[in-house]
């Protein structure tokens, strides 16, 4: 295979998602030359297929079938294409909790990467930047409604999301990708400011390793893929000037460094929220199809749990309701009668990410007893919250359980003692960690700084820096925290690279 | 996967729904089964593809190591077909809950991504886009200030 792409710029950046964009608007606003490689195609709005499989295939990694190892995997939900996860994520922002920072700060020594003041300037910025607002009551939508009225009966605190989509217009489309361009993602924010100054984005491009020499990153190795097949056309070398910033999840992340020959903390430590849904149907129209994709939240960290309204396209709704044939199809001929609410888990397990035997990836995550405790208070209670707003049947989507309940007695049958993992459907969309930030080169693999402490002009800047899980949406604390590093790197000393 | 493998996938993928049910009405010759499990199969990891077939395989099995019949699922009369899914899908083993619940998944993805389908099944309520609101303008993102402070 020859090679089809060689190019150079001070930064190169792997990866174009939450952490990439914000790593690439900083540096090439403050002047620097930047490349951005993604492995993923560049889509436009008004491109994204409306059918779920044309737009998994476009935007997902893997059509969203990357799962956990083990006997009851969990599929591990991730964007590829321009944006990243952004680009197929539902838009909610959450600042960095209080407690997780005091954990931070305390047991990670990251006190200068969230010094108050610099962080909370960050956060503001990207709100403003990013049109943050609360979802506005006329596209809430009929799903998030009957959550609100379910939290409301039951004396549950929830609240109005706050998005990055000020200009929604209740298309319920987030996971197939906005096709107004309102939600504000990467690939129609950041990606395009940071092109506006200078920087390049090479799409279908997988980066396989960086090129370390004498303890420093020189380049990204990697090839060029066909748009269509998806397979390699060439071999691409993107020589960086200063320094190579790993920014592609925290699931291949780990794997980049790994295949780079970084070993130590590598892909150990990875977090995750597993979520689960639980649908309800009712007996008058609730209206999925329109309405903001995720609009009202119930959060319950001390349950360690959040709850959320979450829309789903017809074709994940239809799996979800129960059985087949005849009775399936009279529930699908009213697909408008049903609605879906989550629960994201603030988990206690902790996995490890690795390449596998046959160039694919491991990843071990193995849910704790408390983990699986909560998961079943929670499911328990959106079945209580259904019943609550209205709904004449739920369908807890739980093995060793009926799956219609009709009332809402039947709701303690899922804290029963007797349920295990396996009986639960679980997704999670966020990871985390498998390559901390840490001020101990023993318990980490990046320094607050974002660098790697085994290799000069190596940085990683994506969630999987971040050392725990959350318990809220990540996104805007991955912006926050690499705008911070991106920040100090874009004034930081210029390194010569010996090979420049 | 090979002419009979393929063969047994389409009379799986069928079976999830009845022609001329009452409910939504789906007319086998309007969706095309067999190019959303292929799409599935090439596009997603090479352990969800063997899931796909392994799949097939057991639904294809099954009226023997379910209903102890010797015969093959593709033999069964239709009605007896949706209710071994029926059964499968909540079937007290993991693995034969998720690889039958994949088997619908592809169904379904055929199923409402045919839009004539969709269509029929009310999803897209008229009286709810309705509502949509106007878009507004939204600002050119403004520059952001870089502070010189070190770590």
């Amino acid at each position: 295979m020859n090679p089809v792409l060689e190019d150079s710029a001070d930064f190169v950046i792997v990866g174009s998602g939450a952490g990439g964009a914000t790593a690439a608007r900083v540096l090439s606003r403050a002047g620097h030359s930047v490349i951005v490689l993604e492995e993923g195609p560049d889509l436009q709005p008004a491109q994204r297929s409306r059918a779920l499989l044309a737009a998994m295939d476009e935007s997902m990694r893997d059509m969203a079938t990357v799962a956990t190892s083990g006997s009851t995997p969990i599929p591990l939900l991730m964007g590829r294409c321009v944006g990243g996860s952004t680009a197929v994520n539902s838009g909610i922002i959450w600042r960095i909790p209080e407690d997780v920072q005091a954990i931070w700060r305390e047991q990670h020594g990251l006190a200068d990467l969230l010094e108050p003041n610099a962080l909370a300037r960050c956060f503001e910025e990207i709100e403003r930047d990013l049109g943050v607002e609360p979802v506005r009551e006329a596209v809430l939508g009929g799903n998030a409604q009957r959550l609100r009225a379910g939290a409301l009966a039951l004396g549950l605190p929830g609240s109005v999301m706050r998005r990055n989509a000020g200009r929604c217009q209740g298309a319920s489309r987030c996971l197939q990708g906005c096709p107004n361009g309102a939600r504000q993602s990467m690939d129609v924010s950041y990606i395009p400011d940071a092109v506006r100054h200078g920087a390049r984005v090479h799409a279908m491009v997988r980066a396989e390793r960086v090129l370390i020499k004498d303890g420093r990153a020189h380049a990204v190795i990697g090839q060029r893929l066909d748009p269509i097949s998806r397979k390699p056309v060439g071999t691409v070398h993107i020589h960086a000037r200063r320094a190579v910033i790993a920014a592609a999840g925290a699931v291949y992340t780990p794997l980049l460094l790994w295949r780079s020959g970084l070993r130590g903390r590598v892909g150990q430590g990875f977090q995750a929220h597993p979520g689960a849904a639980v649908v309800g149907r009712f007996p008058d129209a609730v209206g999925m199809g329109f309405g903001a994709t995720q609009s009202y939240e119930v959060p319950l960290r001390e349950r360690g749990f959040k709850l959320e309204s979450l829309a789903l396209p017809p074709e994940l709704l239809a799996t979800r309701i129960p059985g087949a044939g005849v009775d399936w199809q009279a529930q699908l001929a009213n697909l408008d009668h049903f609605a879906q609410f989550c629960a994201v888990h603030r988990t206690q397990a902790v996995g490890s990410v690795r390449p596998s035997w046959f160039g694919g990836l491991n990843v071990r995550y193995n849910l704790t007893a408390r983990d699986l405790d909560r998961i079943k208070q929670s499911v328990a209670l959106i079945v209580r919250i259904m019943f609550a707003a209205g709904a004449d049947e739920v369908y807890p989507g739980v093995g060793n359980v009926p799956e219609r309940m009709t009332s809402e007695a039947q709701a303690q049958l899922l804290e029963s003692p007797r349920l295990r993992r396996r009986d639960f459907h679980l997704l999670a969309s966020h990871h985390f960690g498998s390559a901390a930030a840490g001020n101990d080169p023993r318990h980490s693999v990046v320094a607050q700084t974002l660098q790697t402490h085994a290799v000069r002009g190596l940085y990683v800047m994506d969630a999987s820096a971040l050392p725990t899980n959350l318990g809220v949406n990540p996104q805007h604390t991955i912006m926050a925290v690499v705008q911070r590093a991106a920040e100090w790197l874009a004034n930081s000393k210029r390194e010569l690279s010996s090979a420049a | 996967m090979t002419r009979w493998e393929q063969a047994w996938a389409e009379a799986v993928l069928t079976a999830f729904t009845v022609e001329g049910s009452p409910g939504l009405n789906v007319d086998h010759g309007e969706v095309d089964y067999l190019s959303a499990l292929e799409r599935m199969r090439e596009r997603g990891t090479a352990v969800a593809a063997l899931g796909l077939r392994a799949g097939i395989w057991m639904v294809a099995m099954a009226p023997l190591w379910l209903f102890g019949r010797f015969v093959l699922f593709g033999t069964l009369k239709r009605v007896e077909r949706t209710e071994l899914l029926s059964r499968l899908l909540t079937h007290k083993s993991f693995a034969v809950r998720e690889l039958t619940l994949l088997l619908k998944l592809t169904a379904a993805m055929a199923l409402l991504g045919t839009a004539s389908v969709r269509a029929r099944s009310h999803y897209d309520a008229p009286s709810f886009v309705a509502l949509a609101p106007k878009p507004k303008a939204q600002p050119e993102l403004e520059p952001v200030p870089l502070l010189k402070v070190l770590p």
